[in-house]
């Protein structure tokens, strides 16, 4: 027993150390410009693909195309920097977190079409070798990457430790505006640290690519995720954080899937995860003095306050916000409800129900992340625990709708209290890290969950919607089920609105824009944060339950990560804390995409350019962020 | 001297021909949907190849008889919200008395109500899982079962290989879920022993700690009930710890990818398949699919071939006999037709559903190669 105990912690220190490499090169980019980023996992594929492209296409040697691909992705990452942040250097924060995952949506795509979706077998240059420990094993791949991810590590902590540029690394990442009166020149240094993201990435990829011996177009995505989780660990902006991170994370899956399962294992890792952050949110190596109850410091680095919205000169710019009345829901959902009297398409009715659905999605993540500050990357949780519960209700208890869809809304408002607790101790993309884990948990809850969730099977012949007491009322063809979304979208958008015109919206802005002034102006915080969870839960919930019922099929793909992203664009694109902007984004968003259908291929790549577009000139969203 | 003919003939059928007869009669369309693009889209890619390959066969013979025959091609991106979406795209279009779709069981059962409630028959090449053509009369498959399935992988693994204490690792999703119950089932109803069954999330790349655990249990042989990504992976894994049992797979590992990506560790591995390019009987299909593709067909390309022919002679039977060409009569064709044989087998429908016999195959010097 203790022999495969240790085997596998072997096995977790392998694995481990490939979260290392990963977690480094985001620590760095997070250090140096306290910015999330989402490209990061782009520039890990692609430089896996490189070196493959480089060994199989121009039948180079790999330590030759292993050297070209790191120097190409290193000139790509000081490119992502000219792209993704020189242009938004004076936009609100938020804007070059979503702009690098603008990016890395375009990137994923069109490794797609340029090495076709399907993976490809990475050629080792040498024979692999086993060496047996008793039960346990390493092999020579191992001990590859254990030599290269070691070096690069120790080479970075002498390089910012003992050098000139890396004190100016360092001292950038402590205080911007200082360091750049003192004379260094920071542009530079941030320029110097995407290069380094680059070198890292492009390095992990290239050595997971050996350790797995296979490359894959969708490799960036899961294995930044790990990545960031393994920052968040370790204390985000230190680099031997990132490096305990990392192997810590790789012990804990693999002793999860050792003890508990192998299907278990990262919603174990996950959920340690959010809980160590209750107890522990600077991470393990993190340094405690930078409360995230805000203050000058937020969670690291020199944010001037925890509002996402401010910009680094730390004032708002001014902008124009547009924005509808209370009742203009209504009236917009009155209008709407003459479209089935229009046209009986089932085709166009279905994707304006969508429209209407994603709308209420998008303003309530638009509330969480805009009007509270709480940059949400894990919508897609709620979401999905509102569509289960009318499933669960409807399906299998055969319960009618003004049970089961009441129900959606109250859980799911419930569910999104409860995961908003270790998110309380937080702040700014430390907060958002700490979503992307909730969103990770609730998907894996619902793949793995067979005897409520049915699993990946996910629920099919979901009953119309029924009321009991309206005599049995039964909402079976989709021009019926349209009017009930229509009419609970109306409402439920303009309860919200109302909720943000009054004093409540007022303390929740004024939670963002300075949570610790907020606090010694004696308002309850945390009762105000939870409630904005609520809230926003309860939207989000009701939607998932209409999603259900119009859908009459679920299953856990559609509350997955990309979900949440396309929920999180949205809702900047809107202008965040502006619930017009959001529902408007979120139904033309639905709706729009459906003409290039045909373009199937080409469509994530144009949303993805239309993102960064809008980015660069409206940084506060079509409509202006309130 | 084949595909000279049959180009030269395309070329000049429409033009010649054809054209003045096809303008008059009204086309026949048939809806195709299934994943184009993001994961597994190679899948979806052999899929709409196939159809296409058949309908261009059936282009140069100048349509059914007579009538041209429309394509309509969907893209699912293989999530049932998409594919109920593209459904009602499909069943929105005026003339369509057939939709074939989509690959995964999720996805296909998603399309499902949407097609039943307008009267279109819908066959799925792929769709494994019992319950699929439970839902109505108008839904079809071509594949067998997961419970029919399930005895074939017993039978690799027992009867095959010799294995008898027995290791499965499956894949969380639609089809692994079942599949590796159902296997385990048969596996233990025949006598044998399963010391460990476990679900692996799809995407995963790691499975040492699996793996290490395999070792202290010491099994006879292992089931991968795994998409050929994560097989090719595990099976590496695998042999890399110094584990030499055999090995045994179910339908997703008849891939080439599987051996292309699983390389040496691939070799010994025995599967169980309904079709099997290699097979002189089917030279037919695989020399036209060739020629146009540049590669051998898998399997998910040889039962839509075949859910095409099916969907093809169903709509021929009716114009036919005369009757109105509707979704609702091709849908009865379907269900009391004769018995069609394909590239994949024979398909007789009993409520939605066929019965085919499997092939065992094994890898060989990195080629499949009859078992």
């Amino acid at each position: 027993m203790i022999e495969l105990f240790f085997s596998q912690v072997l096995n977790g220190l392998a694995i481990g150390q490939v979260y290392a490499l990963i977690a480094l090169g985001f620590s760095l980019v997070f250090g140096v410009s306290n910015l999330i980023n989402f490209a990061q996992g782009a520039l890990f594929m692609l430089g896996a693909f490189f070196a493959f492209s480089g060994v199989t296409w121009l039948g180079l040697p790999l330590p030759v195309a292993a050297v070209g691909s790191i120097a190409l992705v290193t000139v790509l990452g000081i490119v992502l920097e000219g792209v993704a942040l020189r242009p938004l250097e004076n936009g609100p924060y938020i804007a070059p977190v979503l702009s690098t995952l603008a990016i890395s949506i375009i990137v994923d795509q069109l490794a797609e079409i340029i090495w076709s979706p399907e993976g490809q077998a990475f050629p080792l240059p040498f024979e692999e070798v086993t060496f047996f420990i008793g039960g346990a094993y390493i092999t020579s791949t191992d001990i590859l990457i254990f030599v290269f991810g070691g070096l690069a590590a120790l080479a970075l902590t002498w390089f910012l430790q003992y050098s000139w540029l890396g004190r100016g690394v360092r001292a950038t990442a402590q205080d911007r505006d200082a360091a750049a009166q003192l004379g260094v020149r920071t542009d530079n240094v941030r320029r110097l640290a995407f290069a380094l993201a680059g070198t890292l990435g492009a390095l992990s990829g290239i050595l997971v690519a050996l350790y797995f011996k296979s490359v894959f177009p969708q490799m960036g995505m899961p294995f930044a995720l790990k990545g960031f989780a393994a920052a968040l660990l370790g204390g985000l902006t230190s680099i031997p954080g990132a490096v305990v991170g990392g192997l810590s994370l790789g012990i804990v899956e693999t002793l999860a899937s050792a003890y508990v399962g192998e299907g278990y294992r990262d919603l174990v890792a996950f959920s340690l995860l959010l809980v160590f952050l209750l107890f522990r949110p600077q991470g393990l190596l993190g340094d405690s003095r930078l409360s995230a109850l805000g203050g000058s410091g937020a969670a690291s680095g020199s944010m001037p306050s925890t509002s996402l919205l401010a910009s680094a000169s730390s004032q708002r710019a001014a902008h124009r916000i547009i924005e509808m009345p209370a009742w203009g829901f209504l009236a917009a959902g009155l209008v709407l409800a003459a479209l089935p009297l229009i046209t009986q398409s089932s085709y166009v009715l279905q994707a304006v129900v969508y429209g209407m659905i994603f709308a209420m999605l998008s303003a309530s993540v638009s509330l969480i992340s805009g009007s509270l500050g709480v940059l949400s990357v894990g919508h897609a949780a709620f979401y999905g625990v509102g569509a289960y519960t009318v499933a669960v209700m409807g399906h299998t208890y055969g319960l009618p709708t003004e049970v089961a869809l009441p129900a959606a809304v109250i859980l799911t408002a419930l569910v999104a209290v409860v995961a908003s607790l270790p998110l309380y101790k937080l702040s700014g993309h430390t907060a958002a890290l700490g979503t992307l884990a909730i969103g990770q948990i609730g998907f894996l809850v619902f793949m793995t969950w067979l005897s409520v969730t049915r699993g990946p099977m996910g629920f099919l012949n979901i009953p119309a919607p029924q009321f009991d007491l309206l005599g049995g009322l039964r909402l079976s063809a989709i021009s019926h089920k349209f009017w009930l979304v229509a009419l609970v979208a109306a409402v439920g958008l303009f309860l919200v609105q109302r909720l943000l015109d009054s004093e409540i919206g007022r303390a929740w802005r004024g939670i963002r824009e300075d949570r610790l002034a907020a606090h010694a102006a004696g308002l309850p915080v945390r009762r105000y944060m939870l409630m904005a969870f609520a809230v926003s839960g309860a939207l989000a919930g009701a939607a998932g339950g209409l999603f259900a019922y119009v859908q009459s099929v679920i299953s856990p793909d559609s509350f997955n990560v990309h979900a949440s992203l396309l929920l999180l664009t949205m809702a900047v694109l809107g202008g965040l804390g502006n619930l017009t902007g959001a529902a408007a984004a979120g139904f033309l968003l639905t709706i729009v995409p459906e003409l290039f259908r045909p373009f199937a291929e080409w469509r994530m790549i144009v949303y993805g350019v239309f993102l960064l577009m809008v980015l660069r000139m409206r940084p506060h969203g079509m409509l202006g962020a309130r | 001297m084949r595909l000279i003919r049959s180009s030269f003939l395309a070329a000049l059928l429409p033009a010649f021909l054809a054209a003045p007869v096809q303008a008059a009669e009204e086309p026949v369309t048939i809806g195709f949907f299934s994943h184009l693009s993001g994961n597994f889209a190679e899948y979806g890619a052999s899929f709409k190849n196939a159809v296409e390959l058949y309908l261009d066969q059936v282009k140069q013979q100048g349509g059914i008889e007579g009538r041209p025959v429309k394509l309509l091609v969907e893209d699912d991106r293989n999530s049932p919200q998409e594919a109920a979406t593209v459904a009602r795209k499909i069943a929105g279009t005026p003339g369509v008395v057939l939709a074939i779709g989509s690959w995964s069981t999720t996805s296909s059962m998603a399309a499902s109500p949407i097609f039943s409630e307008a009267k279109i028959p819908q066959i799925s090449p792929t769709s494994s899982h019992p319950d699929f053509t439970k839902q109505s009369d108008y839904v079809f498959r071509q594949n067998n079962t997961d419970d029919i399935l399930a005895q074939y992988n017993a039978d690799t693994i027992q009867q095959k290989l010799k294995a008898n204490k027995v290791v499965i690792p499956y894949s969380q999703d639609d089809w692994g879920v079942y599949t590796g119950k159902a296997t385990a089932e048969a596996i233990k109803k025949a006598g044998g022993e399963v010391l460990l069954l476990e679900s692996v999330q799809p995407g995963s790349r790691d499975f040492r700690p699996f793996i290490s655990k395999v070792k202290a249990l010491q099994p006879e042989g292992v089931f991968l009930a795994l998409p050929y990504q994560e097989a090719s992976i595990f099976i590496q894994q695998l042999r890399q710890a110094g584990i030499d049992i055999p090995v045994g797979g179910g339908i997703p590992l008849t891939s080439p990818k599987f051996i292309e990506l699983a390389g040496k560790a691939a070799e010994g591995v025995v599967l169980h398949t309904i079709f099997f390019a290699q097979d002189p009987s089917k030279k037919a299909f695989t020399d036209a699919y060739k020629a146009k593709y540049g590669k051998l067909p898998d399997q998910f390309a040889a039962l839509a071939y075949d859910a095409t022919g099916v969907g093809v002679e169903a709509i021929r039977r009716v114009i036919k006999s005369g009757k109105p060409l509707t979704g609702e009569a091709v849908r009865d064709e379907l269900a009391n037709g004769p018995a069609y044989e394909g590239v994949t087998g024979v398909t007789k429908y009993d409520h939605g559903n066929v019965k085919k016999d499997p092939i065992f195959i094994t890898v060989k010097n990195g080629q499949f190669a009859l078992f």
